[in-house]
């Protein structure tokens, strides 16, 4: 008998993040950034997290100095946004031990705080980025108007200068075609939901991003609450889901299912694309009950088997074939090592 | 019509996916549309979407860029954008670009939030109820001063923010009343870093 912990909802939400855009009054923004300037932003950053309570379980990373699939890691572990890459040669991040708190800097923003969980906990991951915000506004005061909140570089993101998002797995509402509706439904709530990889065709791995659109005009945590309401009607619809087809032919979906177990366990090539439909597969299973493998490690391993993060650990460059023959071989031997705990 | 995702630009182009057998149709603007079309694999559309925005910018025959046109001109005094830069590529200069762009910028934001009045946290307050009492007490005197001024619409505006936030104020209150021991054992648990 084994037993883990899981987080709040964890069979159906992923991961919960806010984000939190932030400016120094007096420094110039994004487009009108120099090198000099955005120098300045990186050492009063690191001067006030360096100086906060736990300032130092931070790690500062200049994207400058990293390997450009280190960098590609940082992005598939949710660790830093894609856009961050946007300005290599000035952006740095700091991450703290646990990977749950983040500092993007020069991004499109001077600073962007981030608090990241598990499953459904976007109140503490507020939170903790919220937490963050107050310690540095005292040393550096950051853009504010009475009228429009905080001032970002874009005007989509004024007022609270608040993204926050919840990584959803819908297997049984996607494949029951229901995601079109649910996303006209979403968008009247000032809400929007978009497939996490692969975007434009589909959404691989039936992995959603679900997120406010809005930031001006509602408080922090109007949006939260609403967030967390809409994510929980989600996540009722899709166990439902899931009963009922278990419920018309339970062998039948038992054996779609876990013969992608099988494809994992066997297969000596792996691409990321086929990855993807067999991680959601047995990620399905696991929260059936139907195979016993812990659904916290099971998203762990999603990420480490995304491409930049397979070329920090060949520790080289390495060739698409090699990259398939490396996931289907990490494949192998971790999710044997996660079934036998 | 603006962009369904930035709802800054004005959309330019139809969206029509197919996510795993569902149709869903967005209007989007030659940047957004962009990054969706970098995500399908294979086929590179960034320069389409270029070549495509520079033929329809010529054109300029939509509404709300003969709005936009009235602004172009405006001039940041402390960083030197322009409204027309800013236009261009959708990002501010520094923070005084909000006064010198105050009326476009206005408009724009109504646009994309539905919303020209912040309700959220303001610096200096602790997140908790003390931020909303002081939003609560900074926007009663706007208020008063907007009945003063006799700009009623602003006013009614106003009074609508000034409700929702004593809504959320009571609900806060009487959350933190009634579990107080959740709230503790929330605090207490996990080795997270918070800071």
């Amino acid at each position: 008998m084994y037993e883990y912990v899981l987080a709040p909802e964890q069979d159906v939400v992923i991961s919960s993040r806010v984000r939190l855009s932030r400016n120094y009054e007096d420094l110039p923004f994004s487009p009108k950034l120099t090198p000099e300037y955005s120098e300045e932003v990186i050492e009063r950053t690191v001067d006030a997290v360096f100086k906060t309570e736990n300032g130092s379980a931070f790690t500062l990373l200049r994207m400058s100095e990293l390997e450009e699939d280190a960098r590609s890691r940082l992005v598939e572990h949710h660790l830093i946004s894609y856009d961050l890459l946007k300005f290599v040669n000035r952006s740095a991040a700091m991450v703290s031990s646990a990977g749950t708190v983040t500092v993007m800097l020069n991004e499109e923003d001077h600073v962007r705080f981030q608090g990241l969980l598990p499953g459904l906990q976007l109140e503490r991951s507020a939170e903790m980025a919220l937490k963050l915000d107050e310690a540095l506004e005292t040393r550096y005061p950051f853009a504010f108007d009475h009228q429009w909140g905080f001032l970002t570089a874009c005007p989509a993101n004024t007022g609270t200068g608040m993204r926050a998002s919840v990584i959803l797995h819908l297997p049984a509402m996607s494949a029951n075609g229901q995601m079109g509706a649910v996303m006209q439904t979403i968008a009247k709530l000032g809400l929007t939901i978009r497939g996490l990889y692969g975007e434009g065709s589909e959404a691989q791995g039936h992995l959603y991003q679900l997120s406010n659109q809005a930031t001006l005009g509602r408080s922090e945590e109007d949006v939260i609450h609403a967030l967390t309401g809409a994510t929980n009607q989600i996540v009722e619809h899709e166990r439902s889901m899931r009963e009922s087809v278990e419920k018309k032919d339970m062998l039948q979906l038992q054996d779609r299912l876990m013969r992608s177990w099988g494809e994992l366990m066997y297969a000596r090539l792996m691409t990321a694309k086929e990855f993807m439909t067999r991680y959601s597969d047995i990620r399905y299973a696991a929260s059936m009950g139907y195979l016993h493998a812990p659904l916290p490690g099971l998203d762990t391993l999603m990420m480490d088997v995304q491409p930049g993060s397979l070329g920090v650990r060949a520790g080289k460059l390495i060739s698409p074939r090699e990259s398939e023959i490396l996931r289907a071989k990490i494949l192998r031997e971790e999710l044997q090592a996660l079934v036998a705990e | 019509m603006m962009c369904e995702d930035c709802g800054i630009r004005p959309a330019k182009f139809h969206l029509m996916t197919i996510i795993n057998g569902d149709r869903v149709e967005r209007n989007l603007c030659p940047t957004c549309m962009a990054k969706h079309q970098k995500q399908i694999p294979g086929i590179d559309f960034s320069n389409l979407a270029g070549i495509l925005n520079s033929i329809l910018e010529n054109r300029g025959s939509r509404e709300s860029e003969r709005d936009d046109a009235e602004y172009e001109a405006l001039v940041c005094e402390q960083c030197g954008m322009t409204y027309a830069e800013f236009h261009k590529c959708g990002m501010l200069g520094c923070a005084n670009c909000y006064q010198a762009f105050k009326t476009p910028l206005n408009a724009l934001l109504q646009r994309v939030h539905g919303n020209t009045q912040h309700a959220g946290r303001v610096p200096g307050g602790v997140h908790s109820g003390t931020s909303i009492r002081m939003n609560i007490d900074r926007l009663k005197q706007m208020l008063q001063k907007a009945i003063k001024d006799e700009e009623y619409e602003q006013a009614a505006k106003l009074r609508d923010t000034i409700r929702a936030l004593s809504i959320q104020l009571d609900r806060k209150e009487s959350d933190i009343k009634v579990r107080p021991h959740e709230r503790l054992e929330n605090n207490g648990e996990g080795a997270d870093d918070n800071v």
